[in-house]
């Protein structure tokens, strides 16, 4: 096993990875940017350098510096977290011509998966079924024998499309021709490219995903799903395991499918195979993972491994430790992603400093954070400050639990995603495992952030009383201002002090 | 200390119909208060430490909150539910009841960041809650609304340009 790790990362992932390092008793190096001298991963590191100036492409992605600490420390591997450059292929090449182990895949099976096209056919190869679609059309009357192959409803998409342009719905045979057209006409004059591709429109399909993990002896095995269905703008916000809608045969032919494609991908270590399943339970690979996933926390409780100790375990050349057969669930496990977002106004980011912090604690809850009281959240980096998971008997104890720790959950400074949690975990929908990836989309701005919870007046008389004692402490001169009062959770907080210190 | 004042609370939208007066009364009593009021009738310890969630008793229950002000406003945070008041006398200096406004609006930037793209030119006719233009921090885009209906008087930002917390991005003038 490796005696020194650095953590190429920061907020809550670099403090999960420290913690790893001493439950295994390995050193941690953690390296910080100029804004992140005070921050947790730095404390809890037991060493720790300044990599550089706050914007992210002065510090934590730059991997000549990166690995210029790790050289000078000693640290005999790299753990990239994810984001940043988890998935950078050419810093895992790096890391080996550094003579340190990049924690992940190899650089090869990492690019393989990073290619959209090349993922797809491999998934093909592998015999994981894809979004049914054509290659780019070169004919109108062969383009519509292929659509009524794949059958309608179907998207016309272009080839360098984005944003929904060079975009059509098709509902039926007959339009097909002239969507062609348009598509191709408007992909033209957007991307300067007039090819599109017919592809399956599926419709209101879940998220679910599986995760894998692999060593390099040729065992591969999945360690269960996680359904992550409540996102917004592709940005998850409640993950959980196992999902709700998944029967036992559909997850033994689902988790079939994402070591089959791991496996012809050469893959090692944890990986995430995403699929997109439909009403009737047909799935389709959506993409690979070539990382840590921030929701891993919700299968480590449903299955009791240690994902990242594995990881480290699997880095160092040893063999999983086990079977599949040892995979059995235990119970049900939910992660909630407090985000320094206001759910109120679109989910805008809000920094400043967080004047009081209270997490959940007791039975059932596991905190993985990276703030605490008084630190200050910068506006450069990822708006994910917490994950708070819940774990328990199944999904009923858990929405229970869940509204009980979210109760308990106190931040005061800065707008977080706390409130849109309790809403939903009183949602009945939601409640009864009723969810599609349009869930928050449809539902929420438009009609559960808006609409006044059944308890508002229970709970007027103590936001009154709140804000009376508010305005006296405010308007006396011998009261001090609280600094809440300074804080204003639709205005972003204190960014002014901000600008001083950094 | 303590004294009589009268807190507005804004049930539904800001102006609506639903506006809620209370005539509170505040007194301290050992590092905690009691607030009280009469119609509607309110009785309540607060427990007021000097930062962040303040712990409410009243007759019903046990409850914690967050305050914060914002352009006069207070904004109360209790049990998932966003409250907000102002004080003075009914529909008079509320925050945000600008349904006929008669003021220009000049919008900052709410913290530094990247002017993306601009959704309207000056002189351009805009509602409140429409989008100004697309601001990004934090690697995230957001619309930056126009805070009441009229005409987009000044813009002093252009596309690219990047922003510091409360510099001047644009004017709307009431039409």
């Amino acid at each position: 096993m490796f005696k020194k790790i650095l953590i190429a990362n920061r907020g809550e992932i670099a403090v999960r990875i420290a913690r790893a390092c001493r439950d295994y008793g390995i050193r941690s190096v953690a390296v910080y940017s100029e804004a992140d001298r005070g921050s947790l991963h730095v404390r809890l590191a037991d060493e720790a350098r300044c990599i550089g100036p706050a914007p992210s492409s002065e510090s934590y992605l730059r991997s000549e510096v990166i690995l210029e600490v790790a050289k000078d420390t000693g640290a005999e591997a790299v753990h990239p977290g994810y984001g940043f450059l988890a998935e950078n292929a050419e810093f895992a090449r790096e890391c080996a011509e550094a003579g340190l182990v990049f924690i992940g895949p190899s650089p090869e099976a990492m690019q393989l998966m990073g290619d959209k096209a090349q993922a797809r056919a491999m998934a093909e190869r592998a015999g994981v079924p894809v979004v049914p679609g054509t290659a780019p059309i070169e004919r109108l009357d062969a383009a519509i024998a292929a659509g009524d192959e794949i059958g309608f409803p179907l998207l016309v998409k272009a080839t360098a499309g984005g944003g929904g342009k060079g975009m059509r719905l098709v509902t039926s045979s007959g339009e097909l021709a002239d969507a062609i057209e348009q598509a191709s006409s408007e992909a033209d004059s957007s991307f300067g490219n007039p090819s599109v591709f017919l592809e399956k429109f599926i419709d209101r399909p879940r998220h679910i995903e599986f995760q894998i993990v692999a060593d390099r002896h040729g065992n591969t095995i999945h360690l269960l799903e996680r359904e992550c269905s409540i996102q917004r703008r592709h940005q998850k916000l409640i993950e959980e395991s196992p999902s709700p809608f998944v029967d036992e045969a559909l997850r033994r032919r689902m988790g079939a499918a994402a070591v089959a494609l791991a496996t012809s991908a050469g893959y090692e270590n944890a990986g995430t195979v995403e699929f997109l399943v439909d009403a009737e339970r047909n799935f389709y690979f959506l993409e690979m993972n070539a990382r840590l996933q921030v929701e891993h926390p919700v299968t480590e409780l449903v299955t009791g491994v240690d994902l990242v100790g594995l990881q480290f375990v699997i880095a160092a050349g040893s063999k999983l430790p086990i079977v599949q057969a040892d995979v059995v669930s235990r119970g049900w496990a939910m992660e909630l992603r407090i985000t320094a977002e206001d759910p109120f106004e679109n989910f805008i980011p809000s920094a400043g400093r967080i004047d009081f912090l209270r997490a959940a604690e007791g039975p059932g809850i596991r905190h993985d954070s990276g703030v605490f009281a008084g630190c200050v959240v910068t506006p450069h980096y990822d708006p994910l400050i917490a994950k708070l998971v819940i774990a328990g008997d199944d999904r009923r104890h858990v929405l229970q639990r869940a509204r009980r720790a979210v109760r308990e959950y106190q931040i005061d400074g800065i707008a977080t995603t706390l409130p849109f949690f309790e809403r939903m975990l009183a949602d009945e929908r939601f409640a009864s495992g009723d969810m599609d990836v349009s869930f928050v989309d449809r539902h929420w701005m438009s009609e559960m952030a808006s609409a006044p919870s059944p308890r508002r007046g229970e709970l007027l008389p103590a936001a009154v009383a709140a804000a009376a004692v508010f305005q006296q402490g405010a308007s006396a001169s011998t009261v001090r201002v609280s600094r809440s009062s300074e804080s204003a959770w639709k205005r972003l907080g204190r960014s002014e002090q901000m600008g001083e210190r950094f | 200390m303590g004294g009589r004042r009268t807190l507005h609370a804004l049930p539904g939208r800001p102006g609506g119909p639903e506006e809620e007066a209370f005539d509170v009364r505040v007194e301290r009593l050992d590092g905690t208060f009691r607030v009280t009021a009469e119609s509607p009738a309110l009785e309540a310890d607060v427990e007021r430490r000097d930062q962040g969630a303040w712990s409410v008793l009243t007759n019903e229950g046990s409850y914690e909150t967050q305050v914060a002000c914002d352009d006069g406003a207070i904004h109360v945070l209790v049990g998932g539910e966003r409250f907000s008041f102002w004080q003075g006398r009914r529909g008079v200096g509320a925050p945000g009841a600008v349904k006929h406004p008669s003021a220009r609006a000049e919008v900052k930037a709410p913290m530094p960041g990247k002017v993306v793209k601009l959704l309207v030119a000056a002189g351009d006719e805009v509602s409140a809650g429409q989008g100004v233009l697309l601001f990004e921090a934090m690697k995230m885009q957001n619309e930056i609304k126009s805070p009441q209906d009229g005409i987009v008087g000044e813009l002093f930002v252009v596309e690219g340009q990047a922003v510091e917390t409360r510099d001047r991005m644009f004017v709307i003038r009431p039409n």
